[in-house]
C-alpha cells in the first residue's frame, strides 16, 4: 500500500534534523572515556606487579560505567602500563569527568560525575607516589 | 525554590562549623606525639578557612550578609585518642563533600567548577583521617 502524498518523508524531505540532547552527547563522550580506562586497567591487572594496584580502578570505573547504563566494551587489549602510565591514565580520567561535570545542563547529573571525578581521584591519591 | 545565595549561606553555615570543629581537634592534637595527625588536622583547618573566606567573599559580591558563624557548634564529647580525633575530623571532610557536592548540583558556572574542585579535596582529605574510597564520595546511598 503506498503512502499518500502528503504525508511527509523522514529523508530528504528538508524538515529539520532531531538534535541530539547535548547532555546525552556528553555522558557518551564519558562513557568512551571510561571504557578505554578501563582497558587499560584491564591490562595493567594482567601484570602481577600491577594487578593489586589496578583492580580498584577496574571495579571503580565498572560501577561507574554502571551508573551511567552502560557496560565495559571488550577492545583490544592495549600495550600494558606501568604504574606512571596507570596514574596518567586515571589523571586524565578524572579531569574528563570534572570537565563533564561543568558542562553538563542537569544538575543531578552534574552531581554525579563530579562524585565520579572524586572517587578517581581517592585511588590516584592512593597510588604510591614514587612508583613507576 | 532555593536561590544561588541561599545555597552558598548554607555551605557557609557548613563551613563555619568545620573551621570551628577542626579548630578543637587541632587543640586536642599533639604535635610532637602525632606529627602526621597534627599536620593532616592543621592543613584540614586551613583550607576549610579559605573556604570559607571565599564563600564569604563572594556572597558579599553578590551583595548578600554572609551568615554569621554561631558561638560554638557540637563537637564529639570525648576526643581523648588519636583514633576519636581522626574519626571527627573524617566527619567533617565527609560532611563537605556531601555539602559540596549538593552545590555542585544546585550551581553552574564558576560556583560548580569551585564545589567541584573542592567536593575532591574533601573525598580525598577524608582518606588521610581514615575513610575508606568510595564510588561516589558525597552523594548519599
Amino acid at each position: 500500500m503506498r503512502a499518500p502524498e502528503s504525508v511527509p518523508r523522514t529523508e530528504g524531505s528538508g524538515a529539520p534534523p532531531v538534535e541530539a540532547d547535548p547532555d546525552e552527547v556528553i555522558v557518551e563522550r564519558i562513557v568512551a572515556a571510561l571504557g578505554s580506562a578501563h582497558a587499560a586497567t584491564v591490562a595493567a591487572a594482567a601484570d602481577a606487579g600491577l594487578a593489586g594496584l589496578a583492580a580498584p580502578f577496574q571495579a571503580l570505573h565498572e560501577a561507574h560505567l554502571a551508573a551511567l547504563d552502560a557496560a565495559p566494551v571488550a577492545t583490544a587489549a592495549p600495550a600494558p602500563v606501568g604504574v606512571a602510565a596507570l596514574r596518567t591514565v586515571e589523571k586524565a580520567l578524572q579531569k574528563d569527568l570534572a570537565t563533564a561535570a561543568l558542562e553538563v545542563a542537569s544538575g543531578p547529573l552534574a552531581r554525579h560525575l563530579a562524585a565520579m571525578s572524586a572517587a578517581v581521584a581517592q585511588l590516584v591519591s592512593q597510588v604510591p607516589a614514587g612508583l613507576r | 525554590m532555593s536561590t544561588e545565595p541561599d545555597r552558598l549561606q548554607r555551605v557557609l553555615a557548613d563551613e563555619h562549623a568545620a573551621v570551628y570543629v577542626l579548630g578543637v581537634l587541632g587543640a586536642q592534637t599533639s604535635q610532637s606525639a602525632q606529627p602526621a595527625l597534627y599536620a593532616a588536622v592543621s592543613a584540614a583547618y586551613a583550607m576549610h578557612r579559605a573556604r570559607r573566606d571565599h564563600l564569604i567573599a563572594t556572597l558579599a559580591d553578590q551583595g548578600a550578609a554572609p551568615t554569621a558563624a554561631a558561638a560554638a557548634y557540637r563537637v564529639p564529647a570525648d576526643l581523648s585518642t588519636p583514633d576519636q580525633i581522626a574519626a571527627a575530623a573524617r566527619a567533617v571532610e565527609e560532611g563537605a563533600a556531601t555539602a559540596y557536592a549538593s552545590l555542585v548540583g544546585s550551581s553552574v558556572g564558576e560556583i560548580r567548577a569551585w564545589a567541584i574542585r573542592a567536593l575532591t579535596d574533601a573525598a580525598v582529605r577524608s582518606l588521610g583521617f581514615g575513610a575508606v574510597p568510595s564510588a561516589l564520595p558525597g552523594v548519599p546511598h
